[in-house]
């Protein structure tokens, strides 16, 4: 299996689920498995409640995180009390969930948890850089809620897997469409701009890149609330760096101001882009063009053929669909036993 | 009444609080619901550790250096006396809640032997058996879990799970089993130290208080001020939050001295902006530092404890509860008469009363305060503007203009008649002139 080597690379990896049931947990499952633990120090954790026994939404079963011996956990305090493993607490986080503290923990023999971690984005990554500084992490794993994009940004994990499946839609022509579109804003490129190490530093509003690489203020506080924006105030204007998020309504208004001139649109990283389809690819018919300031690898794309409603796709069929679209590696772990 | 209920009072409390270097939130908690002591041993027995941790740790104490050391110690304290109240209702602690006493044991133990035989106000006891009891294998680290040393048919399970590839459930629950068993007589081992673990807890926190009341004391130049009965007197006091405002305006804040006695009420009177009111928060604020046995603002102080503090201002409040400016002052003010008459003793600092009323009544309700709480043993301050006569009271004003400056200090005041500066100030601050030339030939007439 290809990918679990290429993992060792970085630092933390997210695994993504577009939907409820796409086997984001079996993902996770597999990677443990086949990870080198013998020289490596591997730490889990999720952002807010996951890994629950049974699907809270659903009430279809789910399967549960299996951890290996010398594994670093982190999971809330009603998890770590109902844990099936053998562990040695190590340190008991400030913030309070809604499931209690965060507890970190070291698995001394294999076992069985729920995971329930830090539960914003910013103090999952305060667990990892504890996990990596204090307790000698060499990797940390983070499964993600449901439909928590946020957690994939770059700010959080360098790299990632997308998790998708019978579950997001029955149709394999719509869920190839709907998988490609943000594998798509995943893959969006790192801005080549000059500017960009200054960029980095612009926490809020929105501005304009000039010919010549100075950096003013666009004129409007958010791109939620403006009045207009017309061929006059982007006319010297060759890139936007929007700081917050980047919505429809924004898009459309460069896409129609800026006419045939081409300007490149800039965003922290693709979790920023709050964008329907439609608008995003008539944008980049146009030659728009989106950038991005930070990107993280998206490492492989998981499909599980299965949905709880019992819909069972043709795995062979939906994996090639899907790759021919992406043109990326895509894998049902369930079926196929990969080797690592 | 305890601490938290006077964080926004608008003598300007919280700006202290906030300025407090607490390490740990148990702390926080601990002072907020402190009650507010009365008894003059007590508080004088809370500046009596205070003095000793400032002698210490002061900047050339002798302990100065291990202050750092002592605070990283001091934020690893966590609020555990749900885990206390469990533990003494014979309940079996799980590996959370001993991981968490494990933990008080270690800081214990660091802060013993940083700070005992050093210390005569607060000597720690020792939790050196409590911290074996969870460290069996002599690690000295945080961590904990149920090792294996505990249980010997524990130790053979654990080697069975380990060796084993797949995880086996059957195994698990059968270690579980013991892990119960261990737990239990763990707790019921650490329970006979349930007074010790507490008693610690609570002299960590205090303290984590008294250090952060040391650096305040450096940190705003307050003082330690002493207990006395019957009278307050302040030399060189200030306001913390009004000085700093001024001092970034680059202008210098203007320190004044005051004294009162049981025996009379004092009676503020001066020029508008002149620091009347200033003065008043600063006495509320001062008074209110005193009795939690924090260092205060000032050069000098001595300061008598009192049961109730009556810090009775214009403020926006009761306005929002729907009551008239002047209903609630009246009735703020008829509490401190219940109070009084109720034996209570307190502290009133009352700024000028009736002022939104008409000036022949205001003048009246004032003069007949004054005079029925004149033989009553209570410390009083009392701003206004009226006139108020036939009144055997000490009296004080704001000095005033002087040169176009204003003097805050505060001087004796002989005669009855409130300086007369209105005119002045308002033409200082660059009014319309012919409203005030009106006014002044109006003045004129009356005089005449």
């Amino acid at each position: 299996m290809p990918f679990v080597r290429e993992l060792l690379k970085y630092d933390s990896i997210s695994i993504v689920g577009l939907e409820k049931n796409t086997g984001k947990t079996e993902c996770l499952n597999y990677l443990i498995k086949r990870l080198p633990l013998d020289i490596m120090t591997v730490a889990v954790s999720s952002i807010g409640v996951d890994g629950e026994r049974r699907d809270q939404v659903t009430r279809s079963s789910k399967p549960e995180i299996l951890l290996r011996d010398g594994m670093l956990f982190g999971t809330s305090e009603q998890h770590y009390r109902s844990r099936r493993v053998t562990s040695e607490l190590l340190d008991i986080g400030d913030e309070r969930t809604s499931l209690g503290r965060v507890i970190t923990a070291r698995a001394l023999c294999g076992g069985k948890v729920l995971l329930s971690g830090p539960s914003s984005t910013a103090s999952l990554r305060r667990w990892m850089d504890d996990a990596i500084k204090n307790h000698n992490a060499d990797l940390c794993i983070i499964d993600g809620a449901l439909s928590r994009m946020s957690l994939a940004s770059p700010v959080v994990s360098k790299s990632m897997i997308l998790a998708t499946g019978a579950a997001l839609s029955a149709n394999i022509k719509t869920l190839v469409t709907k998988t490609a579109f943000v594998v798509g804003l995943v893959n969006i490129p790192v801005t080549k701009i000059a500017a960009k190490k200054i960029l980095e530093t612009k926490d809020n509003g929105v501005w304009s890149i000039g010919e010549n690489g100075d950096i003013t203020p666009l004129g409007i506080s958010s791109v939620l609330s403006y009045d207009k924006l017309d061929s006059s105030t982007i006319s010297g204007t060759k890139a936007i760096f929007i700081s917050g998020a980047l919505t429809d309504r924004f898009l459309n208004t460069v896409c129609r101001e800026s006419g045939d001139k081409e300007i490149e649109l800039i965003v922290r990283d693709f979790t920023k882009i709050f964008v329907t389809p439609l608008n995003y690819n008539t944008f980049l018919k146009r030659g728009g063009k989106i950038s991005v300031l930070k990107k993280s690898k998206l490492l492989a794309v998981c499909v599980n053929p299965t949905a709880p409603d019992g819909t069972r796709l043709d795995s062979d069929k939906l994996c090639h669909e899907l790759e021919k679209e992406i043109g990326l590696p895509v894998y049902d772990i369930i079926k196929n036993e990969y080797e690592a | 009444m305890r601490l938290k209920s006077i964080l926004d009072s608008p003598c300007g409390f919280r700006y202290i609080f906030e300025k407090l270097q607490l390490q740990s939130s148990l702390s926080r908690h601990l002072l907020m619901d402190t009650p507010m002591p009365h008894k003059p041993s007590d508080i004088a027995g809370i500046y009596e550790e205070l003095r000793e941790f400032k002698i210490l740790f002061a900047k050339d104490g002798d302990l100065r250096s291990i202050l750092a050391s002592l605070q990283i110690k001091l934020s690893n304290l966590r609020d555990i006396r749900n885990t206390l109240t469990r533990l003494s209702a014979a309940a079996t602690l799980d590996d959370i809640e001993l991981f968490e006493i494990k933990n008080l044991a270690i800081i214990n133990e660091d802060v013993r032997k940083l700070l005992n035989g050093k210390l005569l106000s607060i000597d720690f006891d020792s939790l050196e058996d409590v911290l074996n009891l969870l460290d069996p294998e002599g690690l000295k680290i945080s961590s904990f879990y149920i090792y294996d040393s505990y249980d010997d048919e524990l130790a053979v399970l654990r080697k069975k799970m380990k060796s084993g590839s797949k995880y086996q459930d059957e195994l698990y629950y059968e270690a579980s089993i013991i892990e119960d068993r261990v737990r239990g007589w763990l707790s019921r081992k650490i329970e006979k130290d349930v007074h010790l673990i507490s008693s610690s807890l609570e002299k960590l926190a205090r303290t984590d208080i008294l250090l952060s009341k040391v650096l305040l004391l450096e940190e705003l130049d307050f003082t330690i001020p002493l207990v006395s009965t019957g009278a307050n007197r302040y030399n060189g006091m200030f306001n913390p939050y009004i000085k700093e405002m001024v001092e970034k305006e680059k202008r210098e804040f203007q320190k004044v001295s005051v004294e009162f006695e049981t025996s009379s009420p004092l009676l503020i009177t001066g020029a508008n902006m002149g620091g009347k009111t200033v003065v008043l928060k600063s006495l509320a604020l001062c008074q209110y530092l005193f009795q939690f046995g924090f260092g205060v603002p000032a050069a000098g102080a001595e300061i008598s404890p009192v049961e109730e503090v009556h810090f009775c201002i214009g403020d926006q409040q009761n306005i929002e509860s729907g009551l008239s400016s002047f209903a609630a002052e009246i009735t703020r003010i008829d509490a401190v008469l219940k109070s009084v008459y109720a034996g209570k003793k307190i502290l009133a600092l009352i700024d000028e009363p009736a002022r939104t009323t008409n000036p022949l009544e205001g003048t009246a309700l004032v003069t007949a305060l004054i005079r029925i709480l004149l033989d009553k043993k209570l410390l009083m301050v009392v701003t206004t503007h009226y006139n108020i006569e036939n009144v055997e009271c000490r009296r004080i004003r704001v000095k005033g203009l002087e040169n176009g400056k204003m003097n805050y200090s505060l001087i004796e005041e002989t005669g009855t008649k409130p300086p007369r500066e209105a005119l002045r100030i308002a033409a200082s601050l660059g009014v319309d002139n012919r409203w005030l030339k009106e006014a002044e030939n109006l003045l004129k007439e009356k005089t005449e």
